[in-house]
C-alpha cells in the first residue's frame, strides 16, 4: 500500500459511526433497504452479467394447478425456480410459518431440471418441512395469494380490463411467501457447497433469486388464470401496474434471533454499509451527476414514503417522522452543496444533530444511492465464513479477559439485573412447532430452557465470576472451573475482531421490541413497505419497482 | 424468511415415523448443538460437540451416532489436568467433549506428550486435535490401541483404520507432535439411520418448551390468511 493510499484509507475510517451509535435497537429498527441490500446486489450482478431468463415449462390446467420451471441462466452455471401450484381452499390458507399447506410451493434447482427431477420435486416440495430436498436444491419455500388482489385482477383481465391501479397500490403484491428455506436445510446444499460460486457468495442470494423468479410466477399465473376465464377477451397485465407488483411475506419471531445467532454476519453486513456511508463523507466533493442522483433518490424516498402504509401505532408514528423529515431534508438540499468542504460530510452532520432516526437511515440510503462505483464493491465484504473462528484462545489472561468485557460490553455489565424489568422475557423454541417464541418470565413456565440469546446478562455473570481471579490467571484455567461461561467466552473473542457484531441492547427487557429486529435484517435483505401487524410479527413487499426477468436489460435498470 | 447454516432457533426437522435421512452438515450441527443441550451441557460445551459432529460427518465418519451415544450414557467427567497425563474427576470416564474443549483452548501449551486415560468415545477427540492444530501450527497424531492417525486443521490424515477407531467406547490414547498429512476427502453430509436420528432427536426436544395459549397467541399471524 502506497503512502497515499493509506493516507485515504485512515481518513475514511476517521467519518465511520462508532459502533454505540448504530448498534442500538431503535437505529437498527429504522433501518432503509440500500443499494448493498442483497436483491439489489443480485439484480445488479444478473444486469451487468447478461443474465439470460426463460420459461421452459409451463403445465398448468384451467384451475392454475400445476408446475412450471423459470430458469435464470448466467454466464456459467443455469438456476431454476421449479414453482407447483395448488387449489387451496380458503380455511386452510394460514400465513404462520407452521401451516400446513399453501396455495404454491417453490424450489430452487442447481441447473436445469430434467422430468425426473420435477417428478422427484412434486413428491416432496408441497410437504415443506415434512419433505425432504436434496444438494440439488438450494432454496424450498411457499406462498399464499392475497386472495383480494388476486381475484380481483384475475376477473378484470378476464374482461378485457386492466384492474384498478389503488387496489394493486393498496396490497402490492399477488402472493406473499411465509418462509423461504436456504442453506442446508431440510437437505438443500450449504454454504460450504455453493461459496466458492462468485454469484452465490454474497448472503442470501439463492434466496433473493427464489423471491424473484416467484414474482414474475405470480403475475404468469393470474394471466393464466384470466386467459382461462376470459378466452380471447382477456388480455395481460399492463406492464407499469405489473411494476408495482412485488412479493409479499410475512415474518414473524422465528427470523428475530437471527442477528443475534449470527453476530459475525451482523458485523459484516453493517461494517460494509458503514464503511460505504464514511467513504461517501470523506469525498472533498460533490459532483453534479451524484448531486442529481442524490435528488433522485429523495424523489423515490418521498414516492415510497406515499405508498408505504401500515395500522400499527408505532410504525405509524415512524412514518410520520420519516415524512416529516423528507421535507426537511428537501429543504435542505435547494442549497446543497453550497461552496464549503466535504459538502456529503455536512449533510450528514446535519442530519444527524436534526432528523429523528427514521429520517437518518433514510438519509444514509439516500447518499449510498449515487455512489455505486465508490461502494458497490463492498458487498462483497458481506458474507462471513462462520466455521473459522470457533476456537477459543485460552492462553489470554483473567485481567485482559475482564478489560475486554468492559470494553465490548461495558453498555450491558451495569445493568441491574435484579430489576424484573430488565429480565423481564425470555427466549425459547417452541415444543408444539419448534420455531422461536419469547416468553414472560415471570407470568410463564418454561425460563429454565431459555436460549443464550440473553446477551447482555451472559456478559455481566462472566465478569461477575471473573472477580475472584488473579490477573494472571488464563482463561483456559477459567473455563475449565466455569464451562457455564464458555459460549460467552468465544462470543467476546468474536466481538472483539467484529466491532459491529453484538446488538448493543438488553434483548431480554420488557420494553424490547422484536419488530426492530425483523425491520434491520429485512432492510438489508431489501424489502420495503414495512408493516408491523404486532410487535413481533411483520408483513413486508420485496422487488416492488424492479424489473421482470423479460425486462433485464444492461442499460436504464435502477439495479 | 429464511435461515442460513447452523442456525438452531428456525422452525425444524421433525424426524418422519420410518426411515433414516441424508442430513446436511448445517442439520447435524443444529441438531447435536440442541442434542448436546438437552442432554445437560452447557451452551459453549454444547457448541463444541456440535462443532464435533459436523466435522467428523464431514470427514465421513460417525460423528453423530457416537455423540448420541456419548450423551446417551450421561454427561462424562471433565479432566483432572495433571503433568501429561489427563483423566476424568472422580474417577469418572473423561468426557471427549470437555476433554477436547480443554485441550483446543490450551492449543499453544499442551506438552509434548500427552496421555488421555479413559477417553470416552476417543473418535470424538480428533475434531479438537484439528483445533489444537490450527492453534498451535503444527499437525498432531493421536495414538490408540491397534492405531495412529495424524491430524491437521483441514481434517484426519488419509489411510488410518477410524472405524476401527470410532468402534472403541472407551480407550487410553496418546497425543504428540506430528509432520503434516493430506486430510481425506470431505463429504456435505451423512445418512443417519431412523435410531440414530430419532435419539438425537429426543434429546434435543428437552431444549424445548411446550407451548400454552399465551405463548401461541402472540407468535405471529393469525390462523387465516385470507385477506
Amino acid at each position: 500500500m502506497t503512502v497515499t493510499a493509506k493516507d485515504a484509507a485512515g481518513n475514511v475510517a476517521s467519518f465511520r459511526r462508532d459502533p454505540a451509535e448504530v448498534m442500538r435497537l431503535a437505529r437498527m429498527g429504522s433501518a432503509h433497504p440500500t443499494r448493498l441490500s442483497f436483491l439489489r446486489v443480485l439484480l445488479r450482478r444478473m444486469r451487468d452479467e447478461g443474465w439470460r431468463f426463460d420459461r421452459p415449462v409451463w403445465e398448468m390446467d384451467a384451475k392454475g394447478v400445476g408446475r412450471a420451471v423459470y430458469r435464470a441462466i448466467g454466464p456459467e452455471r443455469t438456476y431454476s425456480l421449479v414453482a407447483f401450484a395448488h387449489d387451496l381452499p380458503a380455511d386452510m390458507r394460514s400465513d404462520r410459518v407452521i401451516a400446513t399447506a399453501w396455495d404454491a410451493t417453490f424450489a430452487l434447482f442447481d441447473g436445469t431440471p430434467t422430468t425426473a427431477d420435477l417428478d422427484r420435486l412434486q413428491a416432496n416440495v408441497p410437504l415443506q418441512e415434512a419433505g425432504r430436498i436434496a444438494e440439488s436444491e438450494l432454496s424450498l419455500s411457499r406462498a399464499n395469494r392475497s386472495v383480494r388482489l388476486f381475484d380481483h385482477i384475475v376477473s378484470r383481465l378476464a374482461e378485457g380490463e386492466q384492474p384498478d391501479a389503488a387496489e394493486i397500490d393498496a396490497v402490492g403484491y399477488l402472493m406473499r411467501t411465509t418462509a423461504v428455506y436456504g442453506s442446508g436445510k431440510f437437505g438443500a446444499a450449504d454454504r460450504s457447497v455453493l461459496a466458492w460460486r462468485p454469484e452465490m457468495k454474497g448472503p442470501f442470494q439463492a434466496e433473493m433469486l427464489s423471491v424473484w423468479l416467484t414474482r414474475a410466477f405470480t403475475v404468469d399465473l393470474v394471466e393464466h388464470l384470466a386467459a382461462q376465464k376470459g378466452g380471447t377477451k382477456a388480455v395481460r397485465l399492463a406492464p407499469d401496474l405489473r411494476r408495482c407488483l412485488g412479493v409479499g411475506n410475512s415474518t414473524g419471531l422465528g427470523m428475530a434471533p437471527f442477528l443475534i445467532r449470527h453476530p459475525m454476519l451482523l458485523n459484516n453486513w453493517v461494517a460494509s454499509r458503514e464503511e460505504a456511508l464514511a467513504r461517501v463523507r470523506a469525498q472533498e466533493s460533490a459532483g453534479a451527476a451524484e448531486v442529481a442522483g442524490l435528488r433522485a433518490a429523495l424523489d423515490a424516498a418521498r414516492a415510497n414514503h406515499a405508498h408505504w402504509r401500515s395500522e400499527h401505532p408505532i410504525q405509524i408514528e415512524k412514518l410520520a417522522d420519516l415524512g416529516g423529515d423528507i421535507d426537511r431534508i428537501g429543504e435542505y438540499l435547494e442549497t446543497w452543496p453550497g461552496a464549503g468542504a466535504r459538502p456529503w460530510d455536512a449533510l450528514w452532520r446535519w442530519g444527524a444533530e436534526t432528523l429523528t432516526l427514521e429520517g437518518q437511515e433514510a438519509l444514509l440510503a439516500m447518499m449510498l444511492e449515487p455512489h455505486g462505483a465508490l461502494i458497490d464493491g463492498l458487498a462483497d465484504c458481506m458474507d462471513a465464513e462462520e466455521g473459522a473462528i470457533h476456537r477459543i484462545d485460552g492462553s489470554m489472561s483473567a485481567s485482559a479477559t475482564r478489560a475486554a468485557l468492559a470494553g465490548h460490553y461495558g453498555w450491558a455489565i451495569d445493568t441491574d439485573y435484579a430489576d424484573r424489568s430488565q429480565i423481564a422475557r425470555f427466549w425459547y423454541v417452541s415444543e408444539e412447532k419448534l420455531e422461536p417464541r419469547l416468553g414472560e418470565r415471570f407470568e410463564e413456565d418454561g425460563a429454565e430452557r431459555e436460549l443464550p440469546l440473553c446477551i447482555g446478562w451472559l456478559a455481566a455473570d462472566m465478569a461477575r465470576a471473573l472477580d475472584g481471579w488473579k490477573g494472571e490467571d488464563s482463561l483456559a484455567a477459567f473455563l475449565l472451573a466455569h464451562p457455564e461461561h464458555r459460549f460467552m467466552a468465544r462470543r467476546l473473542q468474536m466481538a472483539m475482531r467484529h466491532p459491529y457484531a453484538e446488538i448493543r441492547d438488553n434483548l431480554i427487557a420488557s420494553d424490547m421490541l422484536p419488530i426492530d429486529l425483523l425491520r434491520c435484517k429485512l432492510a438489508y435483505f431489501g424489502a420495503t413497505h414495512f408493516d408491523p401487524r404486532s410487535d413481533r410479527w411483520v408483513r413486508i413487499a420485496l422487488c416492488q419497482g424492479m424489473p421482470y426477468p423479460d425486462e433485464m436489460t444492461k442499460e436504464g435498470e435502477r439495479a | 424468511m429464511s435461515e442460513i447454516a447452523n442456525d438452531p432457533t428456525q422452525a425444524g426437522v421433525a424426524v418422519p415415523e420410518k426411515g433414516g435421512a441424508r442430513l446436511t452438515l448445517p442439520e447435524i450441527q443444529s441438531l447435536c448443538f440442541k442434542a448436546a443441550r438437552g442432554a445437560g451441557m452447557e451452551w459453549g460445551l454444547a457448541e463444541e460437540a456440535a462443532f464435533a459432529a459436523r466435522w467428523l460427518a464431514a470427514a465421513g465418519l460417525p460423528g453423530p451416532e457416537r455423540l448420541g451415544a456419548r450423551i446417551q450414557a450421561g454427561v462424562g467427567a471433565a479432566p483432572e489436568i495433571g503433568s501429561g497425563v489427563w483423566r476424568g474427576r472422580a474417577g469418572g470416564a473423561l468426557c471427549p467433549i470437555a476433554a477436547g474443549a480443554a485441550l483446543s483452548d490450551r492449543a499453544g501449551a499442551i506438552p509434548p506428550e500427552l496421555r488421555l486415560e479413559g477417553l470416552a468415545w476417543p473418535v470424538l477427540i480428533l475434531p479438537f486435535l484439528a483445533l489444537v492444530a490450527e492453534g498451535c501450527g503444527a499437525s498432531v497424531a493421536l495414538t490408540w490401541p491397534g492405531g495412529r492417525v495424524t491430524v491437521g486443521p483441514e481434517g484426519p490424515g488419509a489411510g488410518a483404520d477410524l472405524e476401527a477407531l470410532a468402534g472403541f467406547a472407551e480407550a487410553t490414547v496418546e497425543i504428540a507432535g506430528a509432520a503434516g498429512a493430506a486430510p481425506v476427502a470431505r463429504q456435505s453430509g451423512r445418512w443417519l439411520s431412523h435410531d440414530d436420528w430419532a435419539l438425537l432427536d429426543g434429546f434435543a426436544l428437552r431444549t424445548t418448551v411446550p407451548a400454552s395459549e399465551k405463548s401461541r397467541a402472540g407468535a405471529g399471524a393469525g390462523n387465516l390468511d385470507n385477506d
